[in-house]
């Protein structure tokens, strides 16, 4: 992994110079967010309150940059890490500050570009990650498809404190397969629609992504986003790991806006299922929504998990957010009985 | 699956009614627009030095220099 990864920054600096040496004028942007909140939670059991890294949307740098590389081809870099310290996704009455602090890798990205395409190449988005969390609401800081990036970590209790399985693995959005080596390919737009198509490598397992994607503005009718993809990774003696979904965000010009999503994973014996809800309203600064998500079968055969969460984004200025989140999971198991788990947080993302 | 691939579809479909194609940026992502320190920009902008603003740069010194010397 680590000579991979050696090999990649290789070849990254390589292509930094040669952009550098054919571009007229290479020119890269710094930019970054620091995304924090306030956590409190409640597992019927336990409850405390944790200062946290919002994972909906991470504390995070970018450097980013496209040039002209040839007559009709440009070429381009996208390098981005995150640096959460406690992030929300991982606190636990038991670790209250989550793992340390360290730089992850989120892309490491060479792009080339012309009139039949996108070419992406390194760590970066598979072709249909994020195909399950469209989302025009406005409210994607505080709350979004990705139901454990609050509070992910926290384990189902029993009526007498036993631990069962945490939220993040009986709610999971099973956003397919995330970001890893790769290349990918996206076609041109077509009337809104483009198809991408990517394969590579995540941890030992090979990757195979495609995705439809569209956009369109309806003018007074509102604007709407979608996507459809299917995911396939094989890991040596293990069954074929299938993923396939999608979602689709409306937004009427008036501020009221919707959004669905589905996924159904196949994992050898287990089939786990995933569907999102989701309304809300904007309106000048504001924001807000309620969101339902329902999660089967993804940690045990039976098991019923859902979570109804309310939230409202406040955006006083175009680089600041301010938040809050109410969020309440359950967990139906056959033969067992847990309490619900109950989220409170406030927070705000500002963008450097 | 069913369900969510036919929602898809139906939204898909409309493309006929003259939707015009935008550029969705997930919220997820660092936002789009001015940053509290860069400013307007939204980002810290370091360009090469055979770019169009360094080369005017060194042509308005060049300038200034020589309407000193004047």
């Amino acid at each position: 992994m680590i000579r991979r990864k050696t090999l990649l920054a290789a070849s990254l600096a390589a292509a930094l110079t040669a952009l550098a040496t054919a571009a007229q004028a290479l020119e890269v942007k710094l930019s970054g967010q620091v995304s924090r909140g306030v956590l409190h939670a409640d597992d019927g059991v336990n409850d405390d309150a944790f200062h946290v890294d919002n994972d909906n949307s991470s504390t995070r740098f970018r450097f980013e940059g496209a040039e002209q590389l040839m007559p009709g081809i440009r070429a381009g870099l996208l390098f981005e890490v995150e640096y959460q310290s406690a992030p929300s996704n991982d606190v636990t009455f038991a670790d209250r500050d989550g793992a340390p602090p360290s730089l992850n890798e989120r892309y490491m990205d060479l792009l080339f570009e012309g009139r039949y395409g996108k070419l992406s190449l390194g760590q970066g988005d598979g072709a249909a990650n994020g195909g399950v969390e469209v989302d025009l609401s406005g409210t994607g800081i505080a709350h979004y498809a990705d139901v454990p990036a609050v509070g992910g970590a926290f384990a189902f209790r029993t009526p007498g404190g036993a631990f069962g399985p945490e939220l993040g693995e009986v709610l999971s959005q099973q956003d397919f397969e995330s970001r890893y080596d790769r290349v990918r390919y996206d076609t041109p737009l077509y009337r809104g629609f483009r198809v991408a198509a990517s394969t590579g490598v995540k941890d030992t397992g090979d990757v195979r992504e495609v995705a439809l994607w569209y956009t369109g503005n309806y003018g007074n009718q509102g604007q709407i986003v979608a996507a459809l993809g299917m995911s396939n990774e094989k890991v040596g003696g293990s069954p074929d790991d299938e993923t396939t979904g999608g979602s689709v965000s409306w937004l009427h010009p008036g501020g009221l806006n919707f959004t669905f999503g589905h996924t159904r994973r196949d994992l050898g014996p287990s089939d786990g299922k995933f569907t999102y809800l989701k309304a809300g309203y904007k309106w000048d600064r504001h924001a807000v929504s309620a969101d339902y998500a329902m999660g089967d079968d993804q940690n045990a055969a039976g098991d019923e998990a859902n979570s109804f969460s309310i939230a409202y984004v406040f955006t006083p200025i175009a680089w600041a957010e301010v938040f809050a989140l109410v969020k309440q999971a359950e967990l139906d198991r056959p033969g067992a009985s847990f309490d619900d788990l109950t989220f409170v947080m406030v927070g705000t993302r500002l963008k450097f | 699956m069913r369900r969510a691939a036919i929602l898809v579809l139906l939204a898909a479909a409309l493309p006929g009614c003259g939707a015009v194609p935008f550029d969705y940026h997930s919220q997820n992502d660092i936002p789009r627009g001015p940053g509290m320190f860069s400013g307007a920009d939204g980002a810290f902008v370091f360009r090469t030095k055979d770019s169009d603003e360094w080369r005017e740069f060194q042509e308005w010194k060049r300038r200034k220099a020589a309407e000193e010397r004047r």
